[in-house]
């Protein structure tokens, strides 16, 4: 008696599930069609489940391919101009590539129109990424987009629509730990930038390094993000890759005259910045 | 009625993927930090399984025996690749966070494993009800999973990211610190754990109160 009682709950389970398992829930559909399995049978199958897949991704990338385009396009533009003021031109098209063949990098430059009718380069963006780094990022590839003041050659700081403070360090790309190195997009690390040249002057100390403080702590002006030293020492790397890139070709950024809408010759006199000192000692 | 109930029922709770199947757990595992990438990652594979199910179901008398797995992982390759570019085409910033998660939709076992199971064997109509129930439950997993490990890991909860709109709320005041583990790798393990250690202790409930 008592062995009935215990087997019916049991039962029940098993009962439950039997109409809903995996292996069980033949209709039978599959058995009542037997294939002959011949190799012709079986190859030209195949050959033409995959033709139709084929045809479907190449339609599908026809249709996704411009607005891939854009949306990377796009992408880059809101980079660009996070880190520009408001430009008299557009600094995509009138952007110029520099650098050595093979490592060309390409420097928008935002235009101002002046009262007398020049347009002077006022500041540029310039794009640089992890690559040949010494300071490897945690995980993969970091993209940094760097806005430059090209009178003083620091990097641009300024105030938000809301009245934020903002420096013009964007990180377009990463893929370091989030909650870790992903604080790099944080203000609170990237104000370490405001206002630095080449030289890690700023407007309130002396000449400091491109390091973080853990690496010197009297010189180095970076507060690296705590548990993402490696992080912040990458993103460093490539700030100052950036304002290299300026620094090197600063002639060329002023002057040469490639789809900008005025012409540079007549913007050159006007231009109220000194003969930028040339020789720029690497720190 | 009830049939189909039960089809569609089955992927959210008793044949749960992620917390009774186990399957699928790459995906859930990584992509888990936000309820966001959860909620992106969980529509992207309801779609890919919803497509292969139907492809799969549509041609289960025509495929023979023999090929059949380089069939469905055609079929199902496909279909990812279809999601990845749509997504890349028009949420550009999922796509970018899922990164590499979404080519691997190809391999998650969920999908083979509903084609060799369901699809291969059942009806149109049953075949879209199972794709639906199990994407269904995939994705509620990995939105609370997400949500979980975003609220305690980074104190915000996140439905809603393109461009410059952004539906966030706050749980943990900025300046104190989360529970940072908890979006990390071992943080997925935690929360899953504990998920599957939750769904366990209500079953093992619900049986006794029915026996």
């Amino acid at each position: 008696m008592t062995d009935k009682v215990e087997a019916k709950p049991e039962a029940k389970p098993v009962a439950k599930t039997d109409d809903a398992p995996l292996p069980a829930s033949q209709d039978g559909a599959a058995a009542s069609t037997p294939q002959p399995d011949s190799a012709t049978r079986l190859v030209l199958t195949l050959m033409g489940v995959t033709l139709v897949a084929g045809a479907a991704l190449a339609g599908a990338h026809v249709i996704t391919k411009d607005r891939i385009a854009v949306a990377k396009a796009r992408k880059k533009l809101t980079s660009i101009k996070k880190v520009l003021p408001k430009c008299s031109n557009n600094p995509v098209t009138d952007a110029i590539k520099v650098g050595a063949k093979g490592k060309k990098t390409e420097v928008y430059r935002c235009r101002k129109n002046q009262p007398d009718g020049s347009s002077p380069v006022v500041a540029v963006a310039i794009g640089q990424s992890s690559d040949g780094n010494k300071n490897k990022p945690y995980s993969g590839v970091i993209r940094v987009m760097v806005g430059i003041d090209v009178k003083s050659g620091k990097i641009r700081s300024y105030k938000t629509k809301t009245g934020k403070s903002e420096v013009a360090v964007v990180i377009v790309k990463h893929s370091e730990t989030p909650g870790l190195g992903s604080k790099a997009e944080d203000y609170d690390f990237r104000k370490a930038y405001v206002g630095r040249d080449l030289k890690g002057k700023d407007t309130t100390s002396g000449g400091k390094m491109w390091l973080t403080k853990k690496d010197n702590v009297q010189l180095g002006f970076v507060d690296a993000i705590s548990g993402a030293t490696v992080t912040s020492r990458a993103v460093t790397e490539i700030v100052k890759k950036a304002l290299t890139v300026f620094n090197r070709n600063k002639t060329a950024i002023r002057t040469t005259v490639k789809g900008s809408p005025k012409p540079a010759t007549g913007a050159k006199p006007v231009e109220p910045i000194e003969p930028a000192p040339t020789k720029e000692k690497q720190p | 009625m009830s049939d189909t109930s039960k089809i569609v029922s089955r992927g959210f709770w008793s044949e749960n993927p992620v917390l009774v199947l186990l399957l699928g757990l790459c995906p859930t595992l990584a992509v888990t930090t936000s309820a966001y990438n959860g909620l992106g990652m969980g529509v992207a594979t309801l779609t890919v399984l919803l497509g292969s199910n139907i492809c799969i179901s549509l041609i289960r008398n025509i495929i023979p025996k023999k090929v059949r797995i380089p069939c469905f992982i055609v079929v199902i390759a496909t279909f990812v690749t279809l999601v990845d570019m749509t997504l890349e085409a028009f949420v550009n910033n999922l796509h970018a966070s899922l990164g590499l998660f979404i080519p691997l939709i190809v391999v998650n076992c969920i999908i083979l494993g509903r084609a060799e199971a369901w699809a291969s064997r059942n009806t149109l109509g049953k075949s879209i009800l199972d794709a639906v129930g199990m994407g269904l439950g995939f994705t509620i997993t990995l939105f609370l999973l997400g949500s979980v490990r975003e609220i305690l890991g980074n104190g915000t909860l996140t439905l809603f990211q393109y461009q410059e709109t952004l539906v966030q709320f706050r749980f943990i005041a900025k300046s104190t610190d989360p529970i940072l583990v908890m979006i990390l790798p071992p943080g997925a393990f935690i929360a899953l754990g504990f998920f599957i250690a939750g769904m366990n202790a209500i079953q093992s409930r619900m049986k006794k109160k029915a026996g």
